[in-house]
C-alpha cells in the first residue's frame, strides 16, 4: 500500500446544487468527499482514483439533526456520527440509532465520519487489498480473477458494513437524494441494491435521512458482535423495532447486517411474529426462519456456522430485551 | 486548482502555506511545518497515532485532507506545553510511567486532552472509551489510565 | 527497601519522558537530511518463484528516479539479517546464512526483489510500477507439514526436506523413554502456537548515508547495533570502523528489531546515488517484512509420580522458519531450554526441527520461545493436576526449582522467589474462593487459572555476553553515562541512570545518558535476552565504582583524611561520623580538571562486565476470565503477575514491563491471529484493522506484585524481567477458560468460534469456505 494520494482537482461545495453541478460535469471521474475515513483510504490504496473531488462536509444545508413531533426525525447526510451519538433528541426518541452510531470505529472516526458517508460507503472485504501492484494478481475487485478472502469464491465477496443501516431500515427510514433534475425520495431498504452498495448515480448526492415517529408502545434495539474486541468491524449487526400491545406483537421489524451482501430485513421471521403473543418458543421459531433468510459467508473472521450462531443469539436477545422493555 | 496557499491556525499561530489538495493534514504538519510530534502508523484510522484536535475534536490527521482543515483551530502535541511548563497531562504521563517507546504518546495525550476539556472528572470507564482509538503496544495501558486520572485531579486543583 | 538505597528502588520517571511527551523526540521518520532521497522496495507477489528477468529501462527513464538496483548490481554475499553467521555462540557453531541483499529467488509474498531511490515518494512508487519482472512461478508450501513432505518444492538449495536446522536439547539427562514407562501417570498432548506479530506502532524506517570518505552512516532501529555494524561491513566488504550506526528514538520492537532488514538495501542505494536515502515501510510492509514470533506445533509428554512430582519430560517441536530462517532456528532451540528447564525433573530430552516455508520470516518476539512453549507446558501441568487430584498451585509448588539447583541454563541458581510469587499471586486473585466454583451468571461462566515461567537475564552461557560502559564526571557534579543498550523504548536508560547515580552518590537527574551512536559507544551487544539491567547494569556499576574511587581519593586529599573514612551521599562526600566536614562532588571534579598541582584529570570510570551466570527471573501468573457461552467471547476480568525480579531498580519500570506483557499475552491468547490465504501465500491480516492487538478497553483489572529476593550477581541485586512478563499469560488464560467452562483449547488463539464449537453449538454447516477455525 502506497502512502501518498494521487493528485486531483479539488472543489469545496457550499451548496448541494454546486456539488451536483461538478458531479454532472465530470461523471465517473469525480467523487464526493465527506469525512474521508472511507474515500481517502481507498484513494491511498489506489482502489479509487478520482481526478476531481468535491468536498461536501461544509455544506450547511446538509448538516443538521431536526426533530418535529408531526414528521419525526430528519438528519442531514453530513451530520457526524458523534453528533448523532450525542444528540439528546436521538438518545431520547431513537436510542437504538444513537447506539448504532456509537459503535462505529473509534472516537476519531466518529468525529470525522458522517451518516451519509456511512450509508454510501463502498462494500468492504475484510481482506483489505493486496500489496501487489500488478493486475494479474489482483482480486476480483481490482479486475483480477481470484478472491483472497474466501477460497474458491466465484465472484467478489465484499459486503455492506454500514452499521447505521439495520436500525434505520427497521425504523422505516427514507432517504432524500438530490439529482440534477430535482429531489427524490426512496425507502432506505430499497436504496441498497443487490451488490451491497446504494443506488446512487454518479451525479446524485444523498442529502437527508428521514425517520418517522415510531408508534406508541414501540421500542428499538441494536446489537452488534465484533470478533476481535472493542474496535473490530461488526461481524454481525442485528436491529429490531418492536410494537407490543396487550402482550401481542402488533408489529416487528428485524434488520440484519453481515449475513448478506446488503443489509436485509428478515421479512418471513417478522410475519411469524406479527399478531402473536411473544414467548420463547415463538422467538426460537422466528429465529430459525430468519436464519433461513440469511446467507452469511465464511471468511477469516468468522465461519458461516459461527456467524449464524451469533445471529441466532442476537436476534433472540433483541426481541427478548425490547419485549421486556415494553412490559 | 492544483497548488494553492491556505491559512492554517496551528497551536495558536497562523501559517500561510502552499499546499496541494491531495496533501493530508499529517503531511502538512510534519513536512511543511516540521511539527513531527504527530506520528504516522497504520494509515487507516485504526491506531490513532496521528490524532490531532480540530476545533476541539479528535481526528485522524492522516485521513484528513489539509485543505479541509484550513482556518480551523488545530492543536498538536507541540501546542500543549507553554514554553517549558508542561501541561498536566504531559506531567502525569511522565510521572506515572505511562510512556515507554513514546510513539503512541502524542496521539494518546491529545485524545486525553479532548476528554478532559469536555469532561473534567471522568471515570475510568469514560477514560477508556475516550482513548479506545489510540493503540499502545508497550505499556498495557494501565499507567495511561492512572496518568489521565491524575491529570484530571491536578486540573481540578487548579494546576494551570 | 531497608538497605538504605538513595536512588535505586525509587519510581523515577525515565529521562527521555519530556522529549516523548512534547513531540520533540525524533524517530527515524522524523529525520530529514539535505538532499535525501526516498527509497522503495519492489516486493514479490508470489510465494515461490524464480526471477527470470528484471527490466528497469522504463523505470529508470522516469524523471526524478536516481537509482534502481537489483541483485545483479550488488555484492552477491550471503548473510543473515539476524546475525546467525557471526560467531556469537560459545559452542562455536555458525549457522548458514541464507539471504542476499535482494532476493535471488522469491521465497515469500513480499520478498524484496528490487529497490528504487527517487527524489519524491510518489515518483519512487510509480517507478516500482514500471519495473518489469518476469517470474517463473513455482509451487509453494505454506505450512511445515507440507514443506517436509518428500515431493515438496525445495525453498533453499542446501536444505533437504526444507529443514533449516535440527536441534537436540543439550542439557538432556537420564533415560526419558524408560522413565515415561515407569511413571505413575503420563500426560501427552499436542499444542499449536501462532505467528504473533510485534505490531509495534512505529513503522520500520532506515536512513543511510555514504560520504565522500567512504564512511557509511546508518540510522537504524536495530537493537544490536554493534553486531549490525559487523554484519553490514561483511556484506559490503568494508572495514567495520567505516560503518557508523545511529539509533534514533525507536517506537517499540519486542524482538523484531533484533535483526536488520532494509539496511543493506538502503546503504546500496546511498552508495549508488551518493545521497542519503530513507526507506520508510508502511504498516503493511511491517507485517510481512519484519520477523514475527515463531509459530510451532509440538508434542509434550510429561511423566508424573503419584505425588505430582515430575519424573520425565519430553518435547518434540516443529517450528516454522518462513522463507528465510531469521532467528527461528534459535527460537526452536530456546523452546527446549525454557520448556525442559523450568521444573525439577531427573529425565529430560527434546528435539526441534525448524522448517522453511514460503511465508514471511519468523524469528524472535518477547520471550524468545518462552511464551510459545509455556503455552503447552503449563496446560499439561493443569491436565495432570486434574487427573492426579492435586490443586494446580500445589502441583507447581512441588516441582519448582530452589536455590542451589541447576537453572534452565544448567547453572546453579543463586536466588529464586517463585514459591512466594505463587503464594501471593494465588491469594491476590482469590484462588481458594474462585477455583473450581464454575460461577455462572446467565450464559456467562467465570473461572481462574494460573501458570508459571522462568527466563534468563542475558544470553550466558550459550551466547557471547558482555557490555562496556563509560562514565565521565562533569564540573557541575553531573555525570555523562556512555552506554549502548540499543533500547527500543523500554525505560532502560532510566534504570541504568539510577544504578550509576546510586553508586556515584549523586541524583538520577544528574546523569546525562549518551547513547545511540556506535562511533561514541564502546562495544555492547545491545538489548536482547533481558540482559540490559543485569549485564549492562553491572558494567555501569563497574564504571561508577571506578569513578567513585577516584572521587574518594581526590576528596581524601582535599579533606586531609584517608579514603576509607569517606562516603558519598546526595552529591556530597562526607567524613563518616563527622558529616559537617564535606566537599561536593562538583568541587572535587572541578578541582581535578583545573588542577595546578600537576595532577590534572577528568574523573571517569570504565566498566566491563562479562557474566558467569544468567540469574533467571521467574514469575507466577493468575487470570480470572469470563466466558460467554452464547457468543464464545472470553473476557479477562483480572490478571495478577507476581514477579521474582531480584531488587527492582525502578519498580515503576518493572510494573510497566509486566503490564505490557499482560496486554501482549492477552492478544496472543485471544485475538492475534496471523492469517494466510493458503493457496496464494498472501497475508490477509496485514494492518491494525485486521490484526487486532488489545485496545485500552480490553485490559483487565491488573495487579503486579514485585517480590524482591536479591540476586547476588546482579547490580544491587537486580535481574532482568522484560521478557518474562509475557511468558505465562496465555496458558494462565487457557487454564482459566478450562476452569470456567471445561473446555481446553490447545491451539492458539482461543477464539469464540473454537469455544462455541467445543460447546457443540451452531446450526448446520453452510457450503462456503472457511472451516471451524475460519482458516482459508
Amino acid at each position: 500500500m502506497i502512502r501518498t494520494i494521487k493528485p486531483f482537482e479539488y472543489f469545496e461545495a457550499k451548496t448541494v446544487e454546486y456539488a451536483i453541478k461538478i458531479l454532472s460535469m465530470y461523471g465517473n471521474k469525480a467523487k464526493v468527499l465527506a469525512g474521508g475515513t472511507d474515500l481517502l483510504i481507498s484513494m491511498r490504496e489506489r482502489k479509487v482514483n478520482p481526478q476531481y473531488v468535491v468536498y461536501i462536509k461544509n455544506v450547511p444545508e446538509l448538516n443538521y439533526i431536526n426533530y418535529r413531533r408531526e414528521f419525526g426525525l430528519e438528519i442531514g447526510a453530513m451530520a457526524t456520527l458523534q453528533s448523532i451519538t450525542e444528540s439528546r433528541v436521538v438518545i431520547e426518541k431513537f436510542s437504538a440509532l444513537a447506539t448504532a452510531c456509537s459503535k462505529i470505529g473509534t472516537p476519531q472516526v466518529r468525529n470525522m465520519g458522517t451518516i451519509g458517508g456511512n450509508l454510501c460507503q463502498d462494500t468492504k472485504c475484510l481482506y483489505c487489498g493486496p500489496i501487489l501492484p500488478r493486475e494479474e494478481t489482483s482480486c476480483y475487485r481490482g479486475g483480477g480473477n481470484i478472491c483472497y478472502a474466501v477460497n474458491g469464491a466465484k465472484r467478489c465477496q465484499a459486503m455492506a458494513i454500514a452499521e447505521t443501516a439495520p436500525i434505520l431500515i427497521c425504523l422505516g427510514a427514507e432517504v432524500s437524494i438530490s439529482t440534477p433534475i430535482g429531489q427524490k425520495t426512496t425507502s432506505l431498504e430499497d436504496f441498497f441494491i443487490s451488490s451491497g452498495i446504494v443506488d446512487l448515480k454518479e451525479d446524485e448526492i444523498l442529502t437527508a435521512i428521514k425517520v418517522p415517529n415510531p408508534p406508541p408502545n414501540t421500542e428499538g434495539m441494536y446489537l452488534r458482535h465484533s470478533l476481535k474486541g472493542a474496535l473490530g468491524f461488526a461481524l454481525v449487526g442485528v436491529a429490531t423495532v418492536l410494537t407490543v400491545i396487550n402482550g401481542v406483537c402488533k408489529d416487528v421489524k428485524i434488520g440484519l447486517l453481515g449475513v448478506n451482501r446488503t443489509p436485509i430485513r428478515a421479512h418471513k421471521a417478522e410475519q411469524l411474529l406479527k399478531g402473536e403473543k411473544i414467548n420463547d418458543s415463538l422467538i426460537d421459531r422466528a429465529v430459525q426462519v430468519a436464519l433461513k433468510e440469511s446467507h452469511p459467508l465464511g471468511d477469516i473472521f468468522g465461519s458461516a456456522r459461527y456467524r449464524r450462531e451469533i445471529v441466532r443469539v442476537l436476534i433472540k436477545r433483541v426481541i427478548n430485551d425490547t419485549h421486556r422493555m415494553l412490559k | 486548482m492544483r497548488e494553492q496557499v491556505a491559512k492554517f491556525i496551528v497551536n495558536g499561530r497562523v501559517y500561510e502555506i502552499l499546499i496541494e489538495p491531495r496533501m493530508t493534514l499529517a503531511e502538512v504538519l510534519r513536512e511543511k511545518l516540521c511539527l513531527t510530534g504527530t506520528k504516522l502508523s497504520c494509515g487507516k484510522g485504526s491506531c490513532g497515532a496521528c490524532t490531532v484536535l480540530i476545533n476541539g475534536k479528535t481526528v485522524c490527521s492522516c485521513l484528513t485532507l489539509a485543505i479541509t482543515a484550513k482556518e480551523k483551530n488545530i492543536i498538536t502535541i507541540e501546542g500543549l506545553a507553554k514554553d517549558t511548563t508542561l501541561h498536566p497531562l504531559q506531567k502525569a504521563f511522565i510521572e506515572y510511567g505511562a510512556i515507554q517507546c513514546g510513539f503512541c504518546t502524542p496521539g494518546m495525550i491529545i485524545s486525553a486532552k479532548a476528554l478532559l476539556d469536555e469532561n473534567s472528572t471522568p471515570t475510568k470507564r469514560e477514560i477508556k472509551q475516550a482513548l479506545v482509538g489510540n493503540l499502545c503496544r508497550c505499556t498495557g495501558y494501565v499507567k495511561i489510565v492512572d496518568a489521565v486520572m491524575a491529570a484530571s485531579e491536578a486540573l481540578a486543583k487548579g494546576d494551570r | 527497601m531497608t538497605e538504605g538505597f538513595f536512588v535505586v528502588g525509587r519510581r523515577i520517571p525515565s529521562p527521555d519522558g519530556v522529549a516523548k511527551a512534547t513531540g520533540a523526540a525524533k524517530y527515524a521518520a522524523d529525520i530529514k537530511l539535505p538532499g535525501m532521497l526516498i527509497g522503495r522496495i519492489l516486493r514479490s507477489p508470489y510465494p515461490h518463484a524464480n526471477i527470470l528477468k528484471i527490466d528497469k529501462t522504463k523505470a529508470e527513464k522516469l524523471p526524478g528516479v536516481e537509482a534502481i538496483i537489483t541483485l545483479d548490481d550488488l555484492p552477491r554475499i550471503q548473510y543473515s539479517g539476524s546475525f546467525r553467521d557471526l560467531p556469537m555462540l560459545r559452542s562455536g557453531h555458525l549457522e548458514k546464512p541464507d539471504q542476499f541483499i535482494l532476493a535471488d529467488k522469491a521465497r515469500y509474498v513480499g520478498d524484496a526483489i528490487a529497490a528504487v531511490a527517487a527524489i519524491k515518494e510518489d515518483i519512487a512508487d510509480e517507478a516500482l510500477n514500471l519495473i518489469e519482472v518476469k517470474y517463473e512461478k513455482l509451487s509453494a508450501v505454506i505450512n511445515p507439514e507440507e514443506a517436509m513432505k518428500p515431493m515438496a518444492p525445495k525453498i533453499h538449495e542446501y536444505a533437504e526436506g526444507n529443514i533449516s536446522g535440527h536441534s537436540t536439547y543439550s542439557l538432556a539427562k537420564g533415560d526419558v523413554e524408560r522413565a515415561l514407562s515407569e511413571a505413575d501417570m503420563v500426560v501427552e498432548a499436542t499444542y499449536k502456537t501462532t505467528k504473533q506479530v510485534s505490531a509495534q506502532l512505529e513503522p520500520q524506517t532506515v536512513i543511510a548515508d555514504y560520504d565522500a570518505t567512504g564512511r557509511v552512516t546508518v540510522w537504524s532501529p536495530c537493537q544490536l547495533p554493534h553486531l549490525a555494524k559487523r554484519e553490514l561491513a561483511h556484506i559490503f566488504n568494508i572495514p567495520v570502523g567505516r560503518i557508523r550506526l545511529i539509533n534514533p528514538f525507536v517506537g517499540g520492537s519486542f524482538g523484531c528489531r533484533l535483526s536488520i532488514y532494509s539496511e543493506p538495501i538502503c546503504i546500496a542505494l546511498a552508495m549508488k546515488t551518493g545521497k542519503p536515502v530513507k526507506i520508510e515501510y508502511n504498516k503493511e510492509q511491517d507485517f510481512i517484512g519484519l520477523e514475527t514470533r515463531t509459530p510451532a506445533k509440538y508434542d509434550v509428554k510429561i511423566g508424573f509420580k503419584k505425588d505430582g512430582t515430575l519424573l520425565a519430560i519430553q518435547l518434540k517441536i516443529i517450528s516454522w522458519a518462513g522463507g528465510y530462517a531469521g532467528r527461528s532456528q534459535r527460537i526452536a532451540y530456546a523452546m527446549l531450554l525454557w520448556g525442559l528447564g523450568h521444573y525439577r525433573c531427573p529425565n529430560k530430552a527434546g528435539e526441534a526441527y525448524n522448517v522453511y516455508t514460503n511465508t514471511p520470516m519468523s524469528g524472535a518476539m518477547r520471550g524468545f520461545g518462552n511464551p510459545e512453549i509455556m503455552w503447552g507446558i503449563e496446560q499439561t501441568m493443569d491436565i495432570a493436576a486434574e487427573r492426579l487430584g492435586i490443586d494446580p498451585v500445589e502441583l507447581r509448588l512441588r516441582n519448582i526449582l530452589k536455590v542451589g539447583e541447576l537453572s534452565n541454563k544448567g547453572i546453579s541458581i543463586e536466588s529464586i522467589a517463585l514459591e512466594e510469587c505463587i503464594r501471593i499471586g494465588a491469594e491476590r486473585i482469590g484462588w481458594k474462593e474462585k477455583r473450581g466454583k464454575k460461577k455462572e451468571d446467565g450464559p456467562k461462566c467465570r473461572g481462574v487459572g494460573m501458570a508459571t515461567a522462568s527466563h534468563t537475564s542475558g544470553g550466558y552461557p550459550g551466547l557471547l555476553e558482555h557490555s562496556n560502559a563509560l562514565i565521565k564526571l562533569n564540573e557541575d557534579g553531573s555525570a555523562s553515562l556512555i552506554i549502548h543498550p540499543g533500547a527500543p523504548g523500554t525505560g532502560i536508560l532510566g534504570t541504568l541512570s539510577q544504578i550509576a547515580a546510586e553508586e556515584l552518590g549523586i541524583r538520577s537527574e544528574d546523569i546525562n545518558v549518551v547513547t545511540g551512536d556506535t562511533d561514541i559507544t564502546m562495544f555492547d551487544l545491545g538489548s536482547h535476552a533481558s540482559r540490559s539491567t543485569y549485564v549492562i547494569g553491572n558494567a555501569v556499576l563497574m564504571a561508577a565504582r571506578q569513578a567513585k574511587s577516584q572521587l574518594i581519593e581526590r576528596a581524601a586529599k582535599l579533606l586531609g583524611v584517608l579514603p576509607t573514612e569517606l562516603m558519598i551521599r546526595d552529591r556530597r562526600i562526607y567524613i563518616k561520623g563527622n558529616p559537617e566536614k564535606s566537599v561536593s562532588v562538583a568541587e572535587v571534579t572541578r578541582n581535578a580538571i583545573y588542577n595546578f598541582d600537576g595532577e590534572c584529570a577528568n574523573i571517569s570510570g570504565k566498566g566491563l562486565w562479562e557474566p558467569k551466570s544468567s540469574a533467571p527471573p521467574t514469575a507466577a501468573y493468575f487470570a480470572e476470565v469470563e466466558v460467554n457461552t452464547e457468543t464464545g467471547k472470553v473476557t479477562v476480568l483480572k490478571f495478577v503477575t507476581a514477579v521474582d525480579s531480584g531488587k527492582a531498580i525502578n519498580p515503576m519500570m518493572v510494573e510497566g514491563q509486566a503490564e505490557g506483557g499482560i496486554a501482549q499475552g492477552i492478544g496472543y491468547a485471544l485475538t492475534e491471529d496471523y492469517v494466510f490465504n493458503q493457496s496464494t501465500g498472501v497475508v490477509v491480516t496485514n494492518n491494525f484493522d485486521t490484526y487486532r492487538i488489545p485496545s485500552i478497553a480490553e485490559i483487565p483489572e491488573t495487579e503486579i506484585v514485585i517480590i524482591e529476593e536479591p540476586e547476588p550477581t546482579g547490580p544491587f541485586g537486580a535481574k532482568g524481567t522484560g521478557e518474562l512478563s509475557a511468558a505465562g499469560v496465555a496458558p494462565a488464560i487457557a487454564n482459566a477458560v478450562y476452569d470456567a467452562v471445561g473446555i481446553r483449547i490447545k491451539e492458539l488463539p482461543i477464539t469464540p468460534q473454537k469455544i462455541l464449537a467445543a460447546l457443540g453449538k451452531g446450526c448446520q454447516r453452510q457450503n462456503y469456505s472457511g472451516d471451524e477455525k475460519g482458516n482459508l
